[in-house]
């Protein structure tokens, strides 16, 4: 993974410093509420119900054991000893104190860490798939350019005060893992069309297809494809093209037309992209562009690590005979673990959806386990996922068993990846001061209608989401079933949405009927599923299937013939 | 006298603002340094003989101003002003990085209304050379922010760089004796 080298650590401790500084000029009055709200947003600190909220940076949701022990000792330290996994792969302290907020940034420094740009009107942490230089279907590794994105947009003098919060996603392999179509810009690796052999070592050059204008929100939308390839050299100054035109003529009338969607939307995919080629021809200099070098540079610290050569058949007969006498095991196999591009290895799922505990939420005992862990099953590395989970990248399939059972003693085996139990959540108005409704009670709710595994994997793959408010955080839009909070005269009520999907045929859910009373929602939900499992054709047709095929109808009338 | 910053350090400002309504004759306002608003400042550029050697008013509009009808202009203008509406609108930091680079646009650009101190490193590095702060706003502490803005990863206007420009050539040196 990256180093930092004394250059990046400058910038963070110069930043550290900095927002020091204008946190005791807060405390001492010298600048206004109105006007310290901007700059503490911009270092992830916000102001929520019962404390303050510090969400910390996970670059591409890429972590080392040091780094998670330091965040548990955070997590132990100054906050209640837990801390709360996002559905943008960064982390989140619930409890913190406003006055020790610069000592917890100087603790993240130790271990290359740090809370710039997780909020505010910026450019936010880069995205990118937790299976990132591991999946078997990669094109090539995200990864470097997502720290090249990362350390450009660290700080950049001339996008701190957007329009709106800014998202880029970074991809590289066939299936879309990280939701590239819903993000402000969505990036995927791709060699060069109708080119062959001219690149470096006989394959084609490699470069992105741009995809920008995508969100959530109040208006969620799908991105438009802008440039079907971008050579890799031009990578930045490509974005700053696209982020100048947006800078420059997205709208600040109204904070909810404000993200760069709804200016894509408003000037036609043909007129932005126009303005977007013409910005980029007149600002670029050579200056701008990534030379082979420097990208080399970037990629040597993504190079595989030393898989040691291990005989494939040999972890496939013993996994076969654990299998068998384990159906536990069995069941999280199937559910958990997933392909890897090496033979003998796989990636494995962490769940953090416990039956009994809010969604994404570890402690810092779980922390410290996950980093031995790591250490012991793989080199020391640990990813986190938009799906509020964490994921181990390489462990040996002859170690599953052994994992397996480290991870139940620490309720993290859950065998629900994937499935509606699995389900992403915000924290919602029990913790968020934005938040409409509350999220946590709904997300238990319908867990506890769900710890049937038998019905539950009856249901198949099936995605739940549950945002608190318009702003989206969970994605619900994204999910076959979708719950969004809403807030009527002091009740809170929910809205369901169906039908959505994510990655490669994303799309946004469409809303089932009027919003229902928190204590009718998992009833609801059940109906749902109930509906699913009566009317599908055979056990292989996906909801999604299903919903296509039959749209709305069947749902709405068993859920509101229930109602009433 | 107002104090702004300016190359590098804190001066005395004699400059004056046109406001829009504002129908000061210009020929006894240019004695002293203004910045006339666009629509007047095009007016007047039409109507007039430029004589050589003739000093021109300068320049100022928002941030998400139309500036096309400038453009042939701008090599023979002495200053250009770009205001803030609120501290949190950085449409300016765009349209100064723009004149600079895309237009090479090299007379005084200055940045003015509602900024904050902690603004001005970001300023200075998209291409502002005079920074005016909103009342109540420290010059001093502004000062002190440029003077410690040391390392960045994208450099300024005047000198872009991409993140590791500097940095891998010794870096790997160092990584391949490892």
């Amino acid at each position: 993974m990256y180093q930092y080298d004394d250059y990046d650590r400058q910038v963070v401790q110069d930043r550290v410093q900095q927002f020091k500084g204008q946190m005791s000029r807060f405390l001492n009055g010298e600048i206004a509420e109105q006007t310290f709200l901007p700059l503490r947003l911009q270092n992830g600190l916000y102001l929520q119900k019962h404390a303050p909220m510090l969400r910390v940076a996970v670059p591409y949701g890429v972590l080392a054991s040091t780094q998670l022990r330091k965040l548990a000792q955070i997590a132990k330290t100054y906050d209640r000893g837990y801390c709360h996994v996002t559905t943008r792969q960064n982390l989140q302290f619930n409890w913190v104190k406003m006055e020790q907020v610069p000592e917890i940034l100087e603790q993240l420094l130790e271990v290359e860490m740090h809370a710039i740009q997780t909020s505010g009107n910026c450019i936010r942490n880069t995205t990118s798939d937790p299976l990132a230089g591991v999946a078997q279907d990669e094109v090539a590794d995200p990864r470097p350019y997502c720290e090249i994105i990362r350390q450009w947009s660290t700080l950049h003098p001339e996008f701190a005060f957007l329009p709106r919060k800014f998202k880029i996603a970074v991809i590289g392999a066939h299936e879309d893992r990280a939701a590239i179509q819903l993000h402000d810009i969505g990036l995927r690796l791709v060699e060069q069309p109708g080119v062959d052999g001219v690149g470096p070592s006989g394959v084609n050059p490699l470069g992105f297809e741009v995809w920008v204008g995508g969100g959530l929100g109040r208006t969620p939308m799908l991105g438009s494809r802008i440039r079907s390839f971008l050579p890799q050299a031009e990578l930045l100054a490509y974005l700053k093209a696209i982020l100048r035109v947006y800078n420059r003529h997205g709208r600040r009338d109204n904070k909810y037309k404000a993200r760069i969607k709804i200016l894509v939307k408003a000037l036609g995919i043909e007129r932005f992209k126009e303005q977007v080629e013409d910005e980029f021809k007149s600002s670029s200099r050579s200056d701008h562009l990534l030379k082979p070098d420097e990208l080399a540079y970037a990629r040597s610290f993504f190079s595989a690590p030393n898989y040691p050569l291990i005989d494939p058949l040999e972890g496939e007969a013993l996994l076969a005979e654990q299998r068998q006498q384990h159906p536990d095991f069995e069941q999280w196999l199937t559910h958990n673990v997933h392909a890897h591009k090496v033979a003998g290895y796989a990636a494995v799922t962490l769940s953090l959806k416990a039956v009994g505990r809010a969604p994404g939420d570890i402690h810092y005992r779980q922390l410290e386990a996950v980093a031995a862990l790591a250490e012991r099953f793989g080199f020391a590395e640990v990813r986190t996922a938009q799906q509020q989970n964490m994921v181990l990248p390489d462990v040996k399939k002859s170690d599953l068993f052994a994992l397996w059972q480290a991870l139940e003693s620490e309720q993290l085996a859950t065998p629900t990846q994937g499935t509606a139990a699995d389900l992403v959540c915000c924290p919602g108005a029990d913790f968020c001061n934005l938040a409409s409704a509350r999220s946590l009670p709904i997300s238990a709710a319908i867990q506890q209608r769900l710890v049937d595994l038998d019905k539950l994997y009856r249901l198949g793959e099936l995605s739940l989401r549950i945002s608190g408010c318009i702003n989206a955080c969970a994605h619900h839009h994204i999910a076959d079933i979708g719950i969004l909070g809403l807030e009527k005269s002091g009740r809170e009520f929910y809205q369901i949405t169906l039908g959505g999907q994510s990655g490669n045929h994303s799309k946004i859910g469409k809303v089932l009927g009027p919003a229902l009373a928190a204590e009718a929602v998992d009833g609801a939900i059940d109906q749902i599923f109930s509906v699913y499992l009566k009317l599908r054709l055979s056990a292989q047709e996906s909801f999604a299937e299903l919903f296509a095929r039959l749209g709305v109808a069947p749902f709405k009338e068993a859920v509101y013939a229930q109602d009433h | 006298m107002p104090r702004i910053i300016k190359d590098g350090g804190i001066v005395d400002d004699s400059a004056r603002i046109i406001e829009i309504d504002e129908d000061t004759p210009i020929h006894s306002s240019l004695q002293q340094s203004v910045f006339l608003p666009l629509s007047r400042w095009l007016v007047m550029q039409s109507g007039m003989e430029i004589t050589e050697g003739q000093k021109l008013a300068g320049v100022w509009f928002d941030g998400d101003a139309d500036i096309a009808a400038l453009i042939d202009h701008l090599d023979r203008l002495p200053a250009i002003a770009i205001r803030f509406n609120s501290f949190q609108d950085g449409t300016g930091f765009s349209l100064g990085a723009l004149l600079r680079e895309s237009h090479g646009y090299g007379g005084e650009l200055r940045a003015f209304g509602q900024l904050i101190a902690d603004q001005a490193p970001q300023l200075r590095r998209c291409g502002f050379n005079a920074i005016a702060l909103q009342p109540g706003e420290s010059l001093e502490t502004a000062m002190s922010m440029l003077e410690g803005m040391n390392l960045s990863y994208q450099g300024s206007i005047y000198s872009p760089r991409t993140p590791f420009k500097f940095r891998f050539s010794s870096a790997s040196n160092s990584v391949n004796k490892t």
